[in-house]
């Protein structure tokens, strides 16, 4: 049933509204199923197996659609072909994505109008006039939504929330320096204070607590409709002003009850303070500050849209939340043309942080960097950052290109030209592998453990020769109840990172690759290439070209502490290098004080391949405890 | 000794603040008096995350002294172990294996008679580590309580306790399949032989994790086990043969060596993989011949054969 439901709901987005109805994608070929099948038979399974006790903890909350994951392994496949449906046909189907995902109650509260009246649109051409007017209206509307969305959250708690967040992600504890950024943010030292003090109990169950009982007030319905209803009053005003000649000879500002509007000129402009709206007609303009970054904390200042129509821009901050950024508030950044680089200190370019923040660039070839909580990243909300064209440059430290926290959907996705994604280098991965650095990136998502459940983040690649690296923690890889996806469609693909990563779960969760065509590249260390640990699924599949994966240990289809792997590739000849072939390619782990084992899977539907494990092509070689490496010599 | 919870986090507190400002006023230094320090002290610096080479030092430090502490470290975790924080199993974890059963299981026992259920957990779920079946009595009433049960099952089965099988028993049937684990694990590990029956049954089990561990169960009981798998091996369903296949291989019975021989010429091929790969693993020698007999290639079962023994 379950399965059911999620292929109507892939149905309703390969068929929205406006949409072409083209042929969905599946991650999970119809004709790769019986194969799945046959390898399971050879283990005397079926695929019921697949759904062994995975999800044992007890968190506070967890999406279900993710809860589900673990009960029904199959679902993560479907779960990546209705992201893919939904990148893939643009932002619009994106939203229905974000309300199925995460839970919002079914219909949003119906705004009132302010029914107010605002002057001082004579200072500019009545036909950009016309089109503030319409924008005016809408984000009335947001904010309507936005207050209903947080209307049971107390200005305290916000500001507690905010404190806990980016106090504990740029730590706070360790930097001091940090302190004057969150004051400017609207947080007073006093709270900054308590989140210290919080930090420092062993027990951290009362503030844990504390925090999401609010997390959990946030209306989710009323937030998606607040960040659907800016970008779609961004994207109808970038239509209403496409041909628009008649721009001012120096940017105009207008004053209104929501925030500054901006009408910028062809020139190259700065903008530096927090607005509303900024419109600009072209050149090479630079927006840093607080221009572009919606802060709820502050009054008039929780929606924040610019409209760049043409230009090499550059979007950049050195305060916690740049261009495309929102804290309890909605952001939304729309760039029609022109090779950008947006650069964030911090936060950024689609960071929804309690919040709705989305990036849209429709063409040139940009850059992107920033520290961390960016680049499709989100915590409680909807981070996006939508890139349509261009040899695109992806940079960030951590909880960045397709992240989520708990109840949130993070995003990142580009349509075309070759593309570099990198993650890492900025915190180091302490107590672990301390000269290597967290990456937590390129399709990760993580919830609280063990309070709460993470959320859906996914980096979707439509086209093009792409490059990803990342250290620890990256590339389709989740922690606890929580769902990462790295969805690469097309082109010649190099994946490399150390450890827990290219469709891994860890510790009750999902994570999932899927490069559905060219020949690729994947190395790593460990805990790779379709695999899980602790009570957790994880999946690459790879249904194109000849491709090399190479790991040192545990990965390819690797299983351990009751936890389920897999890795089918379905075609070209392929190779599996790894250091200690005993310890991977489709093997499990017999669970140790663990009670019960898990499952491992290798799957090669094709081609003559080279295994380092001793398997030979058309294989059903049985593994320890349980797995098997299952090859097809012919597709034929 | 801390009373309660709120007491205990008044001194928590404290202690942080404590902690917290000597390390402010003494930055420089490289760690602090881990010899002075008290439980909750020397916790604090355990748990923390060690982001700076002063934090990590004071880690290592605060590590060593509460594993040197020994009993006293474990009496605190059990009676911390009501708060959530990973770190109270991480170093009972490594604490336990240090200590000897007479030191450490009475505390334990003390523990497993509180009245917060995380306190009994931690002590029911530690004292399994160690061989004194003799506290059964204290355990046994925990296979009535529905959040301590699998615990109970698990340890009980650890100790080899007999009068715990006809209570353990049902759980093979329980609606919950971590459950039915525990408790073939543990009828395994007590080795009773009129489980068998059970045991066999279990193997139908919609899920491989109940199979495997039934299967297991069955290898260790032996020859009892033997010669029911040996009878039921008859049986019209493939998918329970297979199975029965799988714990006569892990036997090495060389009694199921001529019933394999025949299923080499089933009509069903995994049925035929199955009794290859198991008389491969019985006698390798043997099994060469007769699967060539059978028109069956060795080679790939032998290979198998290598990466099973390499466990």
């Amino acid at each position: 049933m379950r399965r059911i439901i999620a292929a109507l709901t892939l149905l309703a987005l390969t068929h929205a509204p406006g949409q072409p109805a083209g042929r969905p994608r599946h991650t999970y070929r119809p004709q790769d199923r019986p194969h799945l099948s046959a390898a399971l038979a050879a283990l005397n399974m079926t695929t019921n197996d697949l759904s062994f006790k995975k999800d044992v903890a007890e968190p506070r909350f967890a999406l279900k659609r993710v809860r589900e994951l673990l009960d029904d392994p199959l679902l993560v496949p479907l779960m990546a072909d209705e992201i893919l449906a939904a990148a893939s046909a643009g932002t619009g189907p994106c939203w229905g994505l974000a309300h199925a995902l995460l839970e919002a109650e079914s219909r949003p509260r119906a705004p009132v109008p302010f029914g107010e009246l605002v002057e001082g649109w004579e200072a500019v051409d009545l036909r950009i006039a016309e089109g503030l007017a319409r924008f005016y209206e809408d984000a009335e509307r947001a904010t309507r939504l936005l207050n209903a969305a947080f209307e049971t959250l107390k200005p305290e708690e916000r500001v507690h929330m905010s404190a806990a967040l980016l106090g504990g992600v740029f730590r706070l504890e360790d930097r001091p320096a940090l302190r004057a950024p969150l004051r400017e943010l609207g947080i007073d030292d006093a709270t900054l204070d308590r989140i210290l003090l919080d930090a420092r109990r062993v027990d951290p169950g009362p503030a844990t607590d504390r925090f999401l009982s609010v997390l959990e007030r946030v209306s989710m319905a009323n937030l998606l409709a607040a960040g659907r209803t800016l970008q779609e009053a961004s994207d109808r005003l970038a239509q209403d002003l496409a041909d628009t000649e008649t721009w001012p000879a120096a940017p105009v500002r207008i004053p209104t009850s929501l925030g500054d509007i901006w009408v910028g000129s062809t020139g190259s402009d700065i903008y530096t303070n927090p607005a509303l709206l900024i419109v600009d007609g072209g050149g090479d303009d630079l927006y840093t500050g607080q221009a572009g970054a919606a802060n709820g904390l502050r009054d008039r200042t929780r929606l924040a849209a610019i409209v760049d129509c043409r230009g090499r821009d550059r979007y950049e901050s050195d305060g916690l939340l740049a261009p495309g950024a929102a804290l309890f508030g909605a952001a939304a950044v729309l760039d029609l043309a022109g090779d950008d680089t947006c650069q964030a200190a911090y936060a950024g370019q689609g960071a929804g942080l309690f919040g709705i923040g989305i990036l849209e660039d429709r063409a040139g070839h940009d850059l992107y960097r920033c520290h961390a909580l960016g680049q499709g990243a989100g915590y409680v909300g909807v981070g996006m950052l939508r890139d349509e064209a261009g040899r695109d440059t992806y940079e960030a430290g951590f909880y960045a290109q397709g992240f989520a926290g708990p109840r949130a959907l993070g995003l990142l996705v580009d349509r075309a030209g070759n593309d570099r994604y990198a993650a890492g280098g900025q915190e180091p991965d302490y107590e672990r592998f301390e000269n290597r650095y967290v990456s937590l990136a390129q399709g990760f998502a993580i919830g609280r453990r063990p309070f709460a459940g993470g959320g859906v983040g996914a980096l979707v690649d439509l086209a093009g020769n792409d490059s990803y690296v990342a250290d620890v923690y990256g590339q389709g890889v989740a922690y606890w109840y929580a769902a990462g996806f790295l969805l690469d469609c097309a082109g010649n693909d190099t994946y490399q990172m150390f450890q827990y990563g290219q469709g891994t779960g860890i510790h009750l969760s999902a994570g999932m690759l899927a490069d559905l065509g060219g020949d690729d590249f994947y190395t790593g260390h460990a805990l790779l290439q379709g695999s899980a640990h602790d009570y957790a699924v994880g999946i690459l599949f790879d249904h194109a070209g000849s491709d090399t994966y190479s790991a040192h240990e545990a990965s390819q289809g690797r299983a351990m502490s009751n936890g389920l792997g897999l890795l089918l590739d379905s075609s070209g000849h392929d190779a599996y290098l790894a250091r200690q072939p005993a310890n991977c390619q489709g093997i499990g782990h017999d669970g140790h004080y663990r009670e019960y084992g898990c499952l491992g899977l290798l799957l090669d539907l094709a081609g003559p391949d080279v295994y380092s494990c001793g398997a030979r092509n058309g294989a059903r070689a049985l593994r320890p405890d349980y797995g098997i490496v299952y090859d097809v010599k012919d597709a034929k | 000794m801390i009373r309660n919870r709120r007491e205990k986090r008044c001194v928590l507190g404290a202690t942080t603040m404590l902690c917290l400002a000597a390390m402010l006023a003494h930055a420089a230094e490289p760690a602090f008096d881990a010899n002075a320090a008290s439980l909750d002290e020397l916790f604090f610096h355990v748990q923390r995350y060690a982001t700076t080479e002063l934090k990590k030092e004071c880690k290592r430090l605060a590590r060593e002294e509460l594993l040197a502490r020994g009993t006293e470290t474990l009496a605190y975790l059990a009676e911390n172990s009501t708060i959530t924080n990973g770190w109270i199993y991480i170093l009972a974890d490594q604490l336990v294996p240090k200590l000897e059963a007479a030191e450490a299981a009475p505390i334990l026992l003390a523990n497993v008679q509180a009245q917060n259920d995380n306190r009994r957990r931690f002590a029911t779920f530690f004292l399994g580590f160690y061989d004194v079946p003799g506290y059964a009595p204290a355990i046994l009433p925990l296979l009535k309580h529905d959040k301590l049960a699998g615990l109970a099952i698990r340890t009980l089965g650890k100790w080899r306790v007999k009068q715990a099988v006809p209570r353990i028993l049902p759980f093979l049937k329980a609606d919950k399949e971590r459950r039915r684990i525990l408790a073939a694990n543990a009828l395994g590990e007590i080795g009773a032989p009129e489980t068998v029956p059970a045991l066999l049954d279990a193997l139908h089990d919609p899920f491989f994790t109940v199979r495997r561990a039934a299967g297991r169960a069955l290898v260790r009981l032996g020859r009892p086990a033997e010669k029911a798998a040996l009878a039921a091996l008859n049986t019209d369903n493939c998918s329970v043969q297979r199975e029965l296949i799988r714990v006569l291989q892990a036997m090495k019975s060389r009694h199921a060596l001529k019933p394999l021989r025949r299923m080499l010429a089933d009509q069903d091929p995994l049925l035929r993989a199955d009794a290859a790969r198991a008389l491969v693993a019985i006698d390798a020698d043997a099994a060469r011949k007769w699967l060539k007999q059978a028109g069956i290639d060795p080679a790939p079962f032998l290979l198998h054969g290598a990466a099973e023994t390499g466990r």
